[in-house]
């Protein structure tokens, strides 16, 4: 996967809302062909990634360090205005199709504009074709395209996003929590979906979840963000069988496994300190069980240990 | 069970505003009737003869059920009976030349107080926490607060007694200038409404999800406001606009009096203060046929920008 | 002794049937789980079984009171032995009204011979039951994390003690950790409360952590019923088999290389 050129690179990436920091020392990048799955409980500046990803922070925001995206020729670009990127570098896939969709259009509305948007010079029937094209690449019929957002299955209206998200035909997809309005298998299907965009259309494709389960075991490689930073990022076969920061494995054991045995209580994850307050320390140093006093001095640094990279002093180490 | 549920939508609505303007009137009738006073009571030394043939002329001496009873009779075939304090006037013809004044003067006033307190209120929400909405915010309340018996006059000192720009009052029809300003102060605290309530609003739907998307999506700034929030902002400004319009067009009391317009708001005070029952009773029905379909026509706007009551409308579910 | 028990449920919608033939039981103090896909009928039996919506035949009882037998002012006052949590923590509060004044809005309605202090005693004796403490009362809905604004609700359901109550997706709007403080309260409550509780989710595994036995709805009709971990491990009906095998963690990721 390294091999394959990044198509989105932050580097020592920031942001500050209303001069106090929410996100800080962010590195990431996402390589053509791959599906990174951002993990992070809510509170822990995901939102904030993802709307400066997007360009649409709020206006009280301030960003630090570096936004790269991939240029048409090929190239990496720094970037500090995003607006006219969205739609077309990089492509949303909001959370919920219900409240993501204006009401009152409908699927072929909604399609027409986003492609009169990023094609100028098409006409109504080109793009009513080309709007058609898209409903197949995402597994759905021109049956759709009168519908309102109201009639909709919950797994349609997601694939309607995705849909208007490739409009643009982006070389990244940013995805919201995109499986939470969906049951088992339509979760199961969207997540297919999103990875052989990957694959076959050779996009990048980041997912920001709050779930570890639910989206890491689409993804090729993990990020796992507490308390506005990263804390381990690594292949996911790695992260998942063996976590070794203590957040990401108080995670893992989160969730409650769906055969015996089963533990008495399920552990309950270390609450980060906020961002704002972390300048020389871990955030976890307050409420983490390893934690030693080398932990509320000094910021742990990253380390690579069983093919990941994890910022802990007393890591849990292979088993 | 036709195949229009639109038609079977407006039809309904006109049926059951049967019942409801018989009402109306019912209880209007009343009212007049039970306060004291007569319309010839106040005509000084008035010899009994004629006062008892002024009454039987107009049926003021047969019993109550009988007068209303020709007064309904006379309604259902569209009349409203003679005025009874100007003679040989009917207050049908007094509505139809009254009405289009009133029409006028009011569907102006509503087109501009759409006008600014549509552009207004999007503005302030754009614009949120801004100087510019700080002060359309100021305006905004100043013009609700301000009843027109203020603004009517100021706005007649300055701009026609101060600057000579405009007449100061009069109805030469067909002369627009004459309702530049009626138009102006019989708008603005509809105008000042609107935008509070379109701000608030916008508001709403400029922080919704929906609109995170579509700015994602890479639409214009303008396409986002004008297509995707400025339609559901509505929703709430048509149910008030039902209510507001009537209250427009049906004839400003003030405005009318001030600015000396011959319009249906004259009506009130003439007829009240003559007890003249069935000008009085006119206005009334004239009035509340109007509220009942500017309702009406709220409601079919409010199916225009959802969707999702259109198809309870389409698939004949009952109102919730 | 049941606290619910349906009968030959049915309901439709058009000529569609969204319940057909449902009969269950729950029994005082029981914990049951209740999976099916999206369109199975979950959220039409929550609403059924809690008097929300009449069905067209069967009957439902709570207890030994059929509520549909009821004057309408005999089954509001019944549905004091319900109590009831949704998924989205946040909309199920109102943002203007203090957290206990929401939670102990129910006494307002159903033990109204309860003095303020009597009130305040209740509400503080449900935060306790669901391990938050009792300045929680005084603070905003929007100063709650997602677990704790589900535990919130978790104390409104129990204010009355009632004899069931039904939680319609509580877990599937929380992150993990949340999620699982809300999993092991459950767990608690379901050992110590006495309470019966009905727990909807599509989440197998939180179903299994808290629950002993499962129903399984499809299309309309209840097609399983038994002990939770024999039916996981037996993976029929189809309806539970098709939801097994979407589990995430089955997920097979396409060659990297394709
Ligand atoms: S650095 Fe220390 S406090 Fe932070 S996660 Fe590691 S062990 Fe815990």
């Amino acid at each position: 996967m390294p091999t394959e050129r990044v198509l989105l690179q932050a580097e020592g990436f920031g942001v500050d809302y209303d001069s106090t920091p929410i996100l800080a020392d962010i590195a990431l990048s996402v390589h053509a062909g791959e599906v990174v799955a951002l993990i992070g409980a809510s509170g822990s500046g995901k939102s904030a990634l993802l709307r400066a990803l997007l360009g649409l922070s709020p206006a009280t925001a301030q960003t630090r360090g570096l936004l790269r995206f991939a240029q048409a020729d090929g190239g990496l670009r720094e970037r500090r205005d995003i607006t006219p990127l969205r739609g077309a570098t990089i492509g949303f896939v909001p959370q919920d199709p219900q409240t993501a969709l204006s009401a009152h259009r409908t699927v072929a509305q909604h399609l027409d504009e986003v492609l009169a948007t990023h094609a100028p010079g098409s006409t109504r029937p080109m793009r009513a074709e080309q709007a058609a094209a898209l409903l197949t690449s995402v597994g759905l019929t021109g049956e759709l395209l009168p519908r309102y957002p109201h009639a909709l299955s919950g797994g349609q209206g997601q694939r309607v996003l995705v849909a208007l998200a490739l409009a643009g035909n982006p070389a990244i997809l940013l995805a919201d929590e995109p499986t939470s309005a969906l049951d088992p298998r339509a979760t199961h299907e969207l997540l297919a979906l999103l990875q052989a965009q990957a694959r076959v259309q050779r996009r990048g494709v980041l997912i920001v979840s709050h779930d570890l389960s639910a989206t890491a075991h689409a993804a090729d490689r993990v990020a796992v963000l507490a308390g506005g930073r990263l804390v381990e990022i690594g292949a996911t076969a790695a992260v998942l069988s063996q976590p070794q920061h203590p957040l990401t494995a108080a995670l893992m054991a989160a969730c409650p496994p769906l055969t015996p045995p089963r533990p008495a209580r399920l552990a309950e994850a270390p609450r980060p300190a906020p961002c704002a307050r972390v300048a020389r320390a871990c955030a976890f140093a307050a409420t983490c069980g390893r934690a030693q006093s080398v932990c509320a001095e000094t910021p742990p640094a990253w380390r690579t240990i069983a093919g990941r990279e994890v910022a802990c002093h007393w890591p849990l180490g292979a088993a | 069970m036709t195949r229009h549920p639109w038609l079977r939508l407006v039809a309904g609505r006109l049926l059951a505003a049967i019942p409801t303007l018989w009402i109306v009137v019912t209880l209007s009738f009343l009212l007049v009737r039970l306060a004291p006073g007569s319309p010839f009571e106040d005509e000084q030394r008035l010899p009994p003869a004629v006062r008892a043939n002024l009454d039987r002329a107009y049926g003021l001496d047969q019993p109550l059920p009988v007068q209303y009873a020709r007064y309904l009779a006379g309604l259902v075939q569209g009349d409203l009976g003679p005025s009874l304090r100007q003679r040989d006037r009917r207050v049908v013809d007094l509505v139809r030349e009254g009405l289009p004044v009133s029409l006028t003067l009011g569907g102006l006033a509503l087109s501009l107080s759409l006008l600014l307190g549509v552009s207004g209120g999007l503005l302030c929400a754009v614009a949120r926490g801004r100087a510019v909405d700080r002060w359309l915010g100021r305006a905004a309340v100043l013009a609700v607060a301000l009843p027109p018996y203020v603004t009517a006059p100021l706005l007649v000192l300055v701009f026609a007694v101060g600057t000579g720009w405009l007449p100061v009052a009069g109805w030469e029809a067909g002369r627009p200038a004459d309702l530049v300003l009626p138009v102006i102060a019989l708008a603005l605290p509809t105008a000042g409404g609107l935008m509070r309530l379109l701000r608030a609003s916008a508001l709403d739907v400029l922080d919704s999800p929906a609109i995170l998307a579509a700015r994602a999506r890479g639409l214009s700034a303008r396409r986002v406001l004008l297509v995707h929030v400025l339609p559901p902002a509505l929703s709430p400004v048509i149910a008030y606009l039902g209510g507001a319009a009537a209250a427009l067009l049906g004839g400003s009391l003030v405005v009318e009096t001030v600015f000396g317009l011959p319009g249906m708001g004259r009506f009130l005070v003439e007829g009240a203060l003559n007890r003249d029952y069935t000008l009085v009773l006119g206005k009334v029905v004239v009035y509340a046929v109007l509220v009942l379909l500017l309702n009406l026509a709220a409601d079919l706007a409010a199916l225009g920008v959802d969707p999702r009551l259109r198809e309870r409308v389409y698939r004949g579910v009952p109102e919730s | 002794m049941s606290v619910l028990s349906l009968a030959a449920v049915s309901v439709q919608r058009g000529s569609r049937a969204l319940l057909a033939e449902v009969s269950l039981e729950v029994a005082a103090g029981e914990t049951v789980g209740l999976v099916g896909e999206s369109g199975a009928g979950k959220s039409t039996l929550v609403r059924v079984a809690l008097g929300l919506e009449r069905p067209h035949s069967g009957t439902v009882r709570w207890g030994i009171d059929d509520p549909w037998a009821l004057s309408t002012a005999a089954r509001r006052a019944a549905r004091a032995r319900l109590g009831a949590v949704f998924q989205q923590p946040a909309a199920s509060l109102n943002p203007r009204r203090l957290i206990g004044a929401s939670i102990g809005e129910p006494l307002l309605a159903h033990a109204r011979a309860l003095s303020a202090r009597e009130r305040q005693d209740r509400v503080a004796a449900a935060l306790a039951q669901v391990g938050l403490p009792g300045q929680f009362a005084a603070r905003w809905p929007d100063a709650l994390s997602g677990g704790e604004a589900q535990r919130v609700a978790l104390a409104r359901a129990l204010i009355l003690k009632p004899a069931l109550v039904i939680l319609d997706e509580p877990t599937s709007a929380l992150d993990a950790s949340a999620a699982a403080s809300v999993l092991n309260l459950m767990g608690e409550l379901t050992r110590e409360s006495g309470t019966a509780f009905v727990i909807v989710s599509h989440d197998l595994a939180a179903v299994a952590y808290v629950a002993r036995r499962c129903l399984v709805l499809e299309a309309g009709r209840l097609v399983a019923d038994g002990e939770t971990d024999a039916l996981y491990a037996s993976a029929t009906p189809p309806a539970l088999s098709r939801l097994l095998a979407a589990r995430t963690e089955r997920f097979v990721p396409l060659s990297a290389t394709r």
